[in-house]
């Protein structure tokens, strides 16, 4: 399975427009990226990247830099 | 013109779409008719000039006490905008969200809803990937069933997910609905939608909405919104269907294989459902 790019991987999951999403986009400054959106897009980066995370990064990857950073450690991008 | 004193007094519901429930429950209870209005602010489609037009001062002279739902993570500038309205000491009741994610684990990226996000606004990931895929209702349907039994994520982590993210906002409220839902959504059908109540959800939590608001008789008020609510069906104008396995793995006794779930105007089956959800197909005209 092809590995997505990110930033429409998050749009897609939050239902925004691909350019809504850049690089600095976070959970703050994101239209439509709350709690239950967080979640889904937790899940949906589990399924398409092949990775479980743990409920701390569940939690913690509430940004586009940090879920680079998870996926980072996960040998991802 | 009456001044002051001859305004009826209101409850003020800030919070997503299921506070407008809220708000219609208590506008249709007889013993408030005349004596307490309801008024909703909508969280989630409020925007930073409605607090100067629709929502401005004059907005909260009437208002005696707000429930207020609470969401977990950074505060918002609207939330901010309300809490500037309130004076100290002004009663507030705080109430969590009901959602349910696990009970719909292929909710995720599908990048159509960007572009027309009313006609089906409940994300499936897995009928996202087939929507380019060629074949007639029962080869989409079939290859439909078997990714998602093959790609069906640990449902019992899931719901795990779920129950951590409602005892979140739980420890942010006045009251825990998270221990609820655990109790009885197996026996009882508690969403139309991750993100959509049913009537036992919303009569349970305006039950403790009214439990917590002073001056009011609770007994008589329980009675009355039970009464109203016996045939209400909540928030049923999209029903996303269950998936028979997610059924089966929790064990839902309510559930009906051959359900028909509203969808709008139409009933479909989940078969149908997904059948329409894969081909994005317009259900309007």
């Amino acid at each position: 399975m092809p590995v997505p790019d990110l930033l429409p991987l998050i749009a897609g999951t939050l239902g925004i427009p691909p350019a809504e999403v850049t690089e600095s986009s976070d959970m703050t400054n994101t239209r439509k990226w709350d709690s239950l959106r967080q979640v889904m897009l937790m899940t949906e980066l589990e399924t398409s990247y092949g990775v479980e995370l743990t409920d701390e990064e569940m939690t913690e990857a509430n940004s586009v830099a940090k879920i680079r950073a998870v996926l980072k450690r996960r040998g991802i991008g | 013109m009456g001044g002051v004193a001859a305004m009826t007094p209101a409850i003020l519901i800030y919070g997503n779409c299921q506070g407008e429930e809220l708000m219609l429950t208590g506008r249709y209870l007889p013993s408030f008719q005349g004596r307490v209005a309801f008024k909703w602010i909508p969280s989630h489609k409020v925007s930073a000039s409605d607090w100067d037009t629709l929502y401005g001062p004059d907005y909260m002279r009437d208002v005696v006490t707000v429930w207020e739902q609470v969401e977990s993570g950074p505060i918002t500038a609207h939330r901010e905008a309300l809490h500037r309205r309130l004076p100290a000491g002004f009663p507030v009741v705080k109430f969590p969200p009901l959602s349910a994610l696990f009970l719909w684990p292929f909710s995720g990226n599908d990048p159509r809803i960007a572009a027309d996000p009313d006609r089906y606004p409940w994300p499936d990931s897995a009928a996202a990937v087939l929507s380019t895929e060629p074949g007639d209702d029962d080869v989409l349907f079939d290859r439909y069933m078997a990714m998602t039994a093959e790609r069906m994520p640990d449902l019992t982590r899931r719901s795990r997910m779920d129950a951590a993210r409602w005892r979140a906002t739980d420890a942010l409220a006045d009251f825990p609905m998270g221990p609820w839902v655990e109790q009885n959504f197996r026996t009882t059908k508690l969403f139309h939608t991750s993100g959509h109540i049913t009537a036992a959800a919303v009569g349970m939590l305006f039950k403790q909405l009214l439990r917590l608001t002073r001056g009011l008789n609770l007994a008589a008020l329980a009675a009355e919104t039970d009464m109203l609510l016996r045939h209400h069906q909540g928030q049923d104008f999209e029903c996303v269907p269950i998936h028979p396995l997610v059924a089966r793995s929790f064990d839902l006794t309510w559930y009906d294989p051959d359900a028909r779930y509203r969808w709008h105007g139409h009933e479909w089956t989940f078969r149908q459902y997904i059948l329409h959800y894969i081909r994005w197909a317009p259900y309007l005209d």
